[in-house]
């Protein structure tokens, strides 16, 4: 993989749902906008809500992503969430997997020790609502995590595993799927390949997140991009004595880099939901999610109605 | 009388004794029996019982005891008295324990030291579910997190008195500890005064006091509006909820009374949104919010986390208190009060070992037999869920599953010994017997940095006198406490005393919009449930005897299945034309198929739903008789569905019962209540259901070219209740103008829709105005057409004009249904100055 230049992708999330009846009082959480950080710049970010919001307030999470609270009142039957980004990803040096410590020793940091200082990736060992620990999770990790193995080898060896035994079904669970169910079916989504990799590091005892963010996908050979067809990615990150938070991506067994862009990092989904919300009314509804990311100067089709159906 | 004592003593000699010493009895004790008969305690026990069922005190053993009766709360008469130096070393070491526990919160909602020196471990607050991440950095009014601070005391055998839990966030017991002390006080007065028992009301007045002090700012320095939020009726403390509301006189809420907007915290009731600043909750921290914490939750407050951080609600306690209730800080604690307070932990807790620290887990596990094991976390985590267990009563395998249990997860169990409780003298069947006795006693905060701690509090007893374990889900039982003085008793009470002229002037009562919402509903269900037995009824009836070859027939059973299929009576898919027989077969079934939404006893239980959460407004016969009608109904139903198809004669039975049933409902509804705003919504419900089941029912009658006649004349009248009325004015003739004026247009026939339109103008126009709403009664036709009008036929042979009308009575009742809901319900009207809704008009 080549880590020598700067990617720009422009970045376009639609979500847009349809309500059975009327919704009189709305109030959202979004993580949408991504974050800025070293290796990550967010040059423009614009968000377009319709109806127009009676209040947008954006501020910063508990764990530093951008966030926006948004309230409705006027009554309305369809709502339209519109984020535009322009993100710049840095080149980055790879970690040398092979240099990192042997993964007992970060584990051995992990632990309370009366009077020691602690290290703050020790809050994301913990299981969360959506990463229960299990002995099955352990029993997977240590297929990898053999004693004294440099740390980083041993979960890329995970991320591969993972990758090669799960398959990757998109109607296959929901966003309530536990992670369990979805390890136990070896199938899932990228939030689920997370997810359970996620449980599986933490039931050693190692700090590991949740990343919510965008892929830069390339199109079938010969053909254009299309506009729309891409999905919002999720991947996780463990905690590396030298490297800080290394990115893995089980999906597509990668190391997270330029052509993934970050939107929040999180226990687990729970924390960085693209879209969350309450709403008064409305019944039943139906959800539709368009997601393009496209890098910047390239020539993109738009497809017209009659091409969509 | 000793005797019994002895045994139980003798069985638990390693306990501690609260009755006796070395020298005999102990002195309060000898002096409470020179003041208090021995004698009439067995009468006394009897008029506490009593007293406690007349005033409906209750607790709730299991959380779904939705419509049925709930526990009494259980105490026995003889009290727990503690003596002036037992509480002064109590007192002071709970309200040393109350500050240390403030000031964590402050260190742990903001710079954390305690983490990033060590002396606390993260598993134990940024591990528990319940520190809430989206409060940190924010520090509540005046530095105070905490407001009241309960801690459960056992008294070791040696004397000492030493903490086995705490409760931080929403402690239970200040309404019940208050109760006890009302009825027992009474029980025993020469005793109660004369051993000089300290008053409990000053801690309450304390409370508000604190309360008002950390407020938000409020418009015009008024005072400010407090709420006490409670989950609602089928929480297990419930009782004390709307008890202690109504002692510090403030309004008992649900999640659904308030709404945020903008930044603040609001009451939805029927005069507007009123502003509210503080509010005491019994209800957990991960409920509070939907929108940042739990998302499943429908008891807590949208938007209600920005308010806070926005300062301009308090909540007592703050949000995020509740990991400070895991057992396993107690082993931390001796630690975090020096390196907080730079002070030694005065009150010890029992001797706890959280498993997560490896040297304490090789010390714990060495003597797990005598331990009793518990969860580290609460039941609502991402772990599995665990009781206490005591380890002395398992045998050798399980103890080795447990202890292999525990290494795999270490830290989510804490070890705790096992310390024989006290026992604490109460009466029991003649005797006094001894049995297990824990306290719990409550600090509140005075809002500057000092605590008060109530002299008193809830004594619990366990059931049995060698049970090990106090809790009042397993039948245990409570005693009042009572805290002796050598100095002066506070007699001040919040108790209230007469009434003057000028309160008398001022008793309208608040009515939040949930509350009418539900009456609204109330009055709905109950009249859709009438016309639904009205038309069943007449339809098992005539569908039995009907005679094919009468004239009208042909006419009158499709009309009998349109009315059917429009009040939902029939399961949605069934085919058209379907026949007499599967007419009358899928009715009976109907009724029987409680689940179902087209059966009869779905309806009753809609409005068993709506009448439940507003008990409290209803008489008790009224809330009594809407929640037997449904269960009765349905339980014979579901007898019924037992038998299989039953006859007609059977259903034709029950239905009458039913509708006798009803009628009694309405009655209650007419007579029995007082007409206040929140009646109003009864009755608005009622006329408005009324008003459009009769004109949807009319206009299917007269929707053909010929008009109804024979049965369908016969159906109209019966649907109206107004068969007998039509016989004495014209016999048997059936003539269209006559059928319309009675149904139609009669001053006097409370069902004539001009009637019903009237009697809901009248209450609608009745209705607290609000600002920017509309006139309600607005919605409603201003006037019907005259009788001649409505007997016109069009060109076409229709009743163009009374079609018309109906026509427009239904638009017009399904959009005042809904404006009442968005004004008074929902407060958020679509109605704005410059953009009126297009109004239905007669076409």
């Amino acid at each position: 993989m080549l880590n020598t230049a700067d990617t720009v992708l422009h970045i376009s999330h639609v979500t847009h749902y349809d309500y059975a009846s009327r919704v009189d009082l709305a109030m959202h959480l979004l993580h949408l906008q991504p974050l800025s950080r070293a290796d990550q710049q967010l040059e423009d970010f614009r968000l377009d809500i319709d109806p127009p919001a009676t209040r947008n307030q954006a501020s910063l999470d508990y764990f530093g992503n951008p966030q926006h609270h948004l309230t409705l009142t006027t009554p309305h039957h369809a709502l339209t969430v519109r984020a535009e980004s322009r993100v710049r990803r840095l080149a980055a040096a790879t970690p040398k997997p092979s240099a990192s410590p042997a993964w007992e020793s970060v584990r051995a940091a992990m632990r309370y020790r009366a009077g020691q200082p602690w290290l703050p990736a020790a809050e994301f060992c913990f299981p969360s609502a959506f990463v229960p620990l299990h002995p099955a999770f352990q029993a997977y990790a240590q297929l990898e995590f053999t004693p004294g193995r440099p740390l980083l080898e041993a979960a890329i060896g995970l991320m591969a595993r993972i990758h090669h035994e799960f398959t990757y079904a998109t109607a296959s669970t929901d966003l309530t799927t536990p992670a369990l169910e979805a390890f136990s079916r070896r199938q899932g989504v990228c939030q689920d390949f997370a997810h359970i990799m996620i449980a599986c590091l933490r039931s050693l005892g190692l700090p590991a997140r949740y990343v919510s963010g965008y892929l830069l996908t390339q199109p079938p050979p010969g053909q254009p991009r299309l506009l729309g067809v891409d999905a919002s990615h999720a991947w996780l990150a463990v905690w590396c004595p030298q490297h800080d938070w290394v990115e893995l991506d089980p999906t597509n067994n990668l190391i997270a880099a330029q052509s993934h862009a970050v939107i929040a990092c999180g226990r687990d989904y729970a924390d960085v939901a693209p879209l969350r919300g309450v709403i008064q009314g409305g019944g039943s509804h139906t959800l539709s999610v368009a997601v393009s990311v496209v890098p910047e100067g390239e020539a993109v089709f738009t497809p017209s109605v009659a091409d969509q159906d | 009388m000793n005797s019994d004592y002895a045994a139980d003593a003798a069985r638990a000699c390693d306990h501690f004794d609260e009755w006796q010493d070395a020298h005999g009895v102990r002195m309060h004790w000898r002096r409470f029996f020179e003041l208090e008969s021995a004698v009439e305690l067995a009468g006394k026990q009897g008029d506490a019982d009593r007293q406690i069922r007349d005033n409906g005190i209750t607790y709730n053993v299991y959380a779904d005891t939705r419509l049925g009766p709930a526990r009494p709360w259980s105490l026995d008469i003889l009290p727990f008295i503690l003596d002036d130096a037992d509480w002064r070393h109590i007192a002071s070491g709970v309200s040393q324990r109350a500050r240390l526990l403030n000031q964590m919160l402050a260190d742990l909602y903001g710079e954390q030291t305690l983490l990033q020196q060590g002396v606390l471990p993260t598993a134990l607050v940024l591990g528990h579910p319940g520190y809430v991440r989206a409060l940190k950095g924010h520090r509540p009014a005046g530095g105070v997190f905490l407001h009241i601070v309960a801690f459960d005391l056992a008294r070791h055998p040696n004397g000492r008195w030493c903490v086995v839990s705490q409760r931080t966030q929403a402690p239970s017991g200040l309404g019940y500890a208050l109760e006890n002390r009302l009825i027992v006080s009474r029980l025993f007065p020469e005793a109660f005064r004369q051993l000089r028992v300290q008053h409990l009301a000053s801690s309450y007045r304390q409370l508000l006091a604190t309360l008002s002090q950390l407020s938000p700012p409020t418009p015009r320095q008024s005072a400010p509006r407090m709420v006490l939020l409670t989950p609602g009726p089928y929480n297990e403390t419930y009782f004390e909820h709307a008890y202690l509301a109504r002692y510090l006189g403030i309004p008992l809420v649900e999640g659904s009374d308030l709404t945020v907007r903008g930044d603040e915290l609001f009451l939805k009731t029927l005069t507007g949104l009123t502003p509210v600043q503080v509010v005491l909750r019994r209800l957990d921290d991960n409920y509070c919010d939907p929108l940042e914490l739990r998302s499943d939750s429908t008891l807590g407050v949208p938007g209600l986390l920005q308010a806070v951080r926005a300062g301009k609600v308090l909540v007592a306690n703050a949000l995020g208190s509740s990991f400070l209730e895991s057992p396993g800080l107690h082993a931390f604690l001796p630690g975090v009060s020096q390196a907080l307070l730079g002070e030694p932990l005065q009150l010890p807790s029992l001797l706890s070992w959280w498993c997560g620290e490896d040297a304490a887990l090789v010390e714990a596990l060495e003597c797990l037999p005598q331990r009793v094991i518990k969860p580290t976390y609460p039941a609502a985590s991402p772990r599995e869920h665990m009781e206490p267990v005591l380890a002395s009563q398992l045998d050798a395998a399980s103890l080795h599953a447990w202890r292999e249990r525990i290494l795999r997860q270490p830290g989510d169990f804490t070890l705790q010994e096992n310390v024989p409780l006290s026992q604490a003298p109460i009466w029991r069947h003649g005797h006094i017997a001894a049995h297990p006795a824990m306290l719990r006693v409550f600090a509140i905060a005075d809002g500057q940095g000092g605590w008060q701690v109530m002299p008193g509090g809830l004594t619990r007893v366990a059931d049995e006198p060698d049970q090990p374990v106090v809790s009042m889900q397993r039948g245990g039982s409570s005693l009042d406490t009572w805290v002796l003085t050598q100095g002066e008793v506070d007699t001040f009470s919040l108790l209230p005393g007469q009434l003057r002229p000028t309160d008398l002037a001022h008793k309208r009562r608040l009515v939040t919009s949930r509350a009418a919402e539900n009456l609204f509903w109330m009055g709905r269900y109950a009249e859709r449930a009438e016309q639904r037995v009205r038309l069943v009824y007449w339809a098992l009836e005539w569908l039995a005897v009907r005679q094919t070859d009468s004239a009208g027939n042909d006419a009158c059973l499709p009309l009998l299945e349109n009315l059917c299929r429009y009040m939902g009576l029939l399961p949605v898919g069934t085919p058209a034309g379907i026949g007499p027989e599967a007419l009358a077969r899928a009715l009976r079934i109907g009724l029987v198929d409680g689940q179902a939404a087209w059966s009869v006893a779905h309806t009753l239980s809609a409005l068993a739903g709506a009448a439940a959460p507003v008990r409290d407004r209803l008489s008790s016969t009224y809330s009594r008789l809407v929640l037997a009608t449904s269960r009765r109904f349905s339980g014979q139903q579901a007898q019924r569905a037992h038998q299989g198809d039953y006859s007609n004669a059977e259903a034709l039975a029950d239905l009458e019962q039913l509708a006798v049933e009803l009628v009694a409902i309405a009655g209650e509804q007419a007579d029995h209540m007082t007409r206040d705003d929140g009646w109003r919504f009864l009755a608005i419900g009622r006329h408005l259901e009324r008003l459009n089941l009769l004109a949807a029912q009319l206009g299917l009658g007269i929707a053909g070219c010929t008009p109804p006649q024979g049965p369908a004349f016969e159906l109209l009248l019966a649907l109206f209740d107004s068969t007998l009325t039509y016989r004495s004015y014209y016999q048997c003739r059936q003539e269209l103008p006559a059928l319309l004026d009675l149904l139609v247009c009669d001053a006097n026939n409370p069902r004539a829709i001009r009637s019903v339109q009237a009697a809901l103008r009248n209450e609608l126009e009745a209705l607290p105005k609000l600002p920017g709403a509309p006139a309600l009664a607005e919605w409603l036709p201003s006037s019907a057409p005259g009788l001649d009008a409505l007997c016109q036929r069009a060109p076409n042979q229709q009743l163009e004009t009374l079609r018309c009308f109906l026509q427009h009575l239904d638009n017009a009742s399904a959009r005042l249904s809904d404006e009442i809901g968005l004004h008074y319900f929902n407060h958020n009207p679509s109605w704005h100055p410059d953009n009126p809704p297009a109004r239905s008009s007669p076409c």
